[in-house]
């Protein structure tokens, strides 16, 4: 089968696993700018021209192929194959792209905290705050100025044993707090999951920043492994992905931006790249960087 | 009652569950409605919400779930109507129930858009205006304190992939029909006007369509496109534009006098296209009308009068004479100035114009700066009349005010918006003995004030009564930009400023001219 259209990136994750030979896959959820292939037990992502790459994806150079959910499909090294449709991606000429934190070329470093205050600025001023936002406020017993929202209060009184695992660096304990709120919330991928992922991100990038990284990697992973079961498939490859410091390209760009010594004037529309992500996805995410970072112990 | 829906292993992305979940909040009757993964914690919530139901232990956390407590059965039904409406709704439709947080998520529900009005802080402004163009997005920039340099890269950039950059401090356009920023609703029709001057763009749009006519694109520059620093690269990209446009019949190119060389090249592009394409109307508001008329076009003497030449050029009639003067009959002018001058006193010989449009507080300058003398302002046409700190300076003698520059919106609302400083200078002001006359402007239209003629009327009206109580009488002359169908109405507004008894006439040259004529009058002329 000829390809049909043609991949431009590919995660090296994604690449360094994917076989020579053809193996079956089945298409799992459908989505406007994305398709989800389930290929054992791993989540494969297309994602069309507009998306940012994420950790175990490919983004095409155009529109995504009409599919439907539970039709069959081929993942191989030089291309994924819809056979039902007669559709075949080529990956040969895709750029092979590194989305771990442990890849980045420039060191990160503890930013400063005028960094942390635009990013709450740019959170409360930018983000939706029908998410995980408003713990912004309701962790610091301020009056929430957002909507009310069930889940944001059924999480917000099990944060604070979080927050306090993570200054007491107890994996056990931040497992388990991280298990309390795992799936809770609005959305494909439930806030808290969301928030947890951003949680996990900071804390690795402030561990990277003062070489700690050895030491985290196994409370980060201890998380998601707690987390993970309690929530829907997607939601989960996310957790497992963030618990190792794979993240999407615009994350990843906004640490790089956020982890620098002095404060950029990048940072704003950095974050609004991530606050893009989803609904309240990227909010959440951001919230959760935020937290994350306030309380890494030093 | 609690009603319960599942669809076992299905996704809906974020945005929909969204708009379900408020959709469905939204239907009265409906007390509570859960929208959601089927996550442990989830259907804990909905336990405790009130919302248990049997069929809750089976659900999954691959499933989607909607989770309903309704007052009865009737409620339910049109609950899962609307459910059924939502999940059936084509994406064009629940896209205009969606509002973007981002650019990028804008684009994600619609690829189609092609056009963005970036309005951030200025330091932020770049990297948002180069994103739009790194994504083929055209641009119109409302954001200032962008710097120089900044501008042109942005322009450059545009340049290369044939996109527009309108601005920065672009604060008017009208784009295939849609207002935006400070803008009007005008009919569509045959002339385009490339502008690099924001409220002098608004008052053309305005008298094109007053005058029964109208525009097919109203494509602003930013006011430092012109400069030599710039080059008039957007200028002429906008112009060539509307030169390729085959629904534009006629161009207005307006601004303040450019670069000398930016001119020659600008007025070079121009005289092409008149001379072979379609004819070409210049305001260069105070420059010299014989340079455009060197080149073979018609010179405009104020925005009034490019659109009337622009609007009978657009009909195929003849050019009518320059506007050098206002429009009404002479008898009826001599005895509105007989009226309006005759409860002054002696010591009442001066004007203050008193602006919230930069544009028409600049045109007012020029057309009276031969006439009047020396008139002070805080955009002074010369460097010794300029007042240093308006905002709480006496002003004396003939003097003209932008309340729209920055001395007087930091940290408040643009005056169009605002009225609160333009007004508190009108009641001190109308204690001066030698004030006899306010001329001032009312813009109205999408983003200006709800009514301003409200607040504007109530000044008005309080410094004639001032003056009254002091032995005097304060002649109040008024233009307004606005149409028929903006929000605030046009006629309404002229209504509310006449009550207060302020002369209203059709453009801010004639109310220009009106104030010549008046002061003519009081110092002893004609």
């Amino acid at each position: 089968m000829k390809p049909t259209s043609t991949a431009e990136a590919i995660s090296a994750e994604l690449a360094a696993i994917l076989p020579a030979e053809p193996v079956p896959a089945a298409v799992h959820s459908v989505f406007r700018t994305s398709v989800n292939l389930l290929w054992q037990e791993r989540l494969v992502t297309l994602l069309d021209a507009s998306r940012p790459l994420y950790p175990f994806s490919v983004r095409l150079s155009g529109a995504l192929p009409s599919l439907t959910v539970g039709e069959p499909a081929l993942l191989s090294r030089e291309a994924v194959l819809f056979p039902r449709q007669g559709v075949a991606v080529g990956l040969s000429r895709a750029a092979v792209q590194s989305l771990s934190l442990f890849s980045l070329v420039q060191p990160l470093q503890t930013p400063p905290s005028e960094a942390l205050q635009a990013l709450r600025e740019t959170i409360l001023t930018h983000g939706r705050p029908e998410g995980f936002a408003p713990l912004l406020f309701l962790l610091e017993d301020e009056p929430c100025p957002f909507p009310d929202n069930p889940y944001v209060r059924y999480a917000a009184a099990r944060i604070p044993a979080l927050i306090t695992a993570l200054r007491q660096r107890d994996a056990l304990a931040a497992a388990e707090a991280a298990y309390s709120i795992a799936g809770c919330g609005i959305g494909l991928t439930p806030s808290a999951d969301d928030f947890l992922c951003g949680v996990m991100t900071a804390l690795l990038a402030s561990a990277l920043a003062c070489g700690q990284e050895r030491d985290w990697l196994p409370l980060t992973d201890a998380m998601a492994r707690r987390a993970a079961p309690r929530t829907n498939l997607i939601s989960a490859a996310f957790l497992r992905q963030a618990a190792c410091g794979q993240l999407s390209s615009d994350v990843l760009s906004f640490i790089q931006t956020l982890y620098s010594r002095v404060l950029s004037l990048r940072l704003p529309s950095a974050a609004m790249n991530v606050i893009a992500f989803g609904e309240t996805s990227g909010t959440d995410i951001l919230t959760g960087i935020y937290l994350g970072q306030k309380n890494f112990p030093n | 009652m609690v009603n319960l829906q599942i669809k076992p292993n299905t996704y809906y992305d974020s945005i929909t569950l969204m708009i379900i979940s408020k959709e469905l909040k939204k239907v009265p009757g409906v007390k509570e409605a859960l929208v959601g993964m089927g996550t442990d914690l989830n259907l804990d919530i909905a336990k405790v919400t009130g919302l248990s139901s049997p069929e809750l232990e089976a659900i999954t956390p691959n499933d989607f779930f909607v989770a309903l407590d309704c007052e009865n059965e009737q409620v339910v039904e049109a609950a899962l109507k609307a459910l059924e409406e939502q999940l059936n709704k084509k994406e064009e439709s629940r896209n205009a129930a969606y509002y973007p947080p981002t650019l990028t998520s804008a684009l994600k529900a619609d690829p189609a858009i092609n056009l963005a009005l970036i309005s951030v802080p200025g330091r932020h402004a770049y990297d948002v205006a180069k994103d739009a163009l790194d994504k083929n997005i055209n641009v119109m920039l409302f954001s200032d304190n962008v710097s120089m340099e900044e501008e042109k890269k942005l322009k450059e950039y545009a340049v290369s992939k044939e996109l527009l950059m309108m601005g920065p401090d672009c604060g008017t356009a009208v784009v295939n029909g849609l207002p935006l920023a400070f803008a009007n609703v005008i009919h569509r029709g045959p002339i385009g006007i490339c502008g690099a001057s924001g409220t002098g763009t608004q008052e053309l749009t305005i008298l094109i369509d007053q005058l029964g006519s109208g525009i097919t694109q109203a494509l602003g520059t930013g006011g430092r496109d012109l400069k030599a620093e710039i080059g008039g690269l957007m200028f002429k990209q906008c112009l060539n534009a509307l030169i390729n446009d085959p629904e534009t019949k006629v161009i207005i190119m307006l601004s303040k006098p450019p670069a000398d060389h930016v001119a020659k090249e600008i007025l070079a592009i121009a005289k092409e296209c008149n001379d072979h394409i379609k004819p070409v109307v210049v305001d260069f508001i105070g420059g010299d009308p014989n340079l455009p008329k060197e080149y073979g076009l018609t010179a405009a003497y104020n925005l009034e009068d490019a659109a009337r030449k622009a609007v009978a050029l657009s009909k195929g009639e003849p050019v009518p004479a320059d506007m050098i003067d206002i429009d009404m009959p002479k008898a009826e002018l001599e005895a509105l100035i007989e009226r309006e001058t005759a409860k002054m006193a002696p010591t009442q010989k001066y004007y203050r114009g008193f602006f919230s449009g930069g544009t028409l507080a600049d045109e007012s300058m020029k057309l009276s700066i031969g006439k009047l003398g020396h008139i002070y302002s805080n955009i002074p046409l010369k460097p010794e009349d300029k007042i240093e700190n308006p905002l709480t300076a006496e002003y004396k003698e003939n003097t003209c005010i932008d309340f729209g520059e920055d001395e007087f919106t930091e940290g408040k609302p643009h005056p169009m918006i605002d009225l609160t400083l333009r007004c508190e200078r009108i009641l001190r002001d109308a204690h001066d003995p030698t004030l006899a006359i306010l001329q001032c402007d009312c813009v109205i239209g999408y983003g200006s004030n709800a009514n301003p003629a409200e607040e504007l009327s109530a000044a008005i009206k309080e410094a004639k009564a001032i003056a009254e109580r002091e032995g005097r009488y304060i002649s109040a002359i008024c233009s307004i930009v606005g149409t028929e169908g903006d929000p605030q109405n046009l006629t309404e507004t002229r209504k509310q400023l006449e009550a207060a008894g302020a002369i209203v006439v059709r453009s801010n040259a004639q109310s220009t001219y009106l104030v010549h004529h008046m002061l003519d009058k009081l110092n002893g002329g004609k």
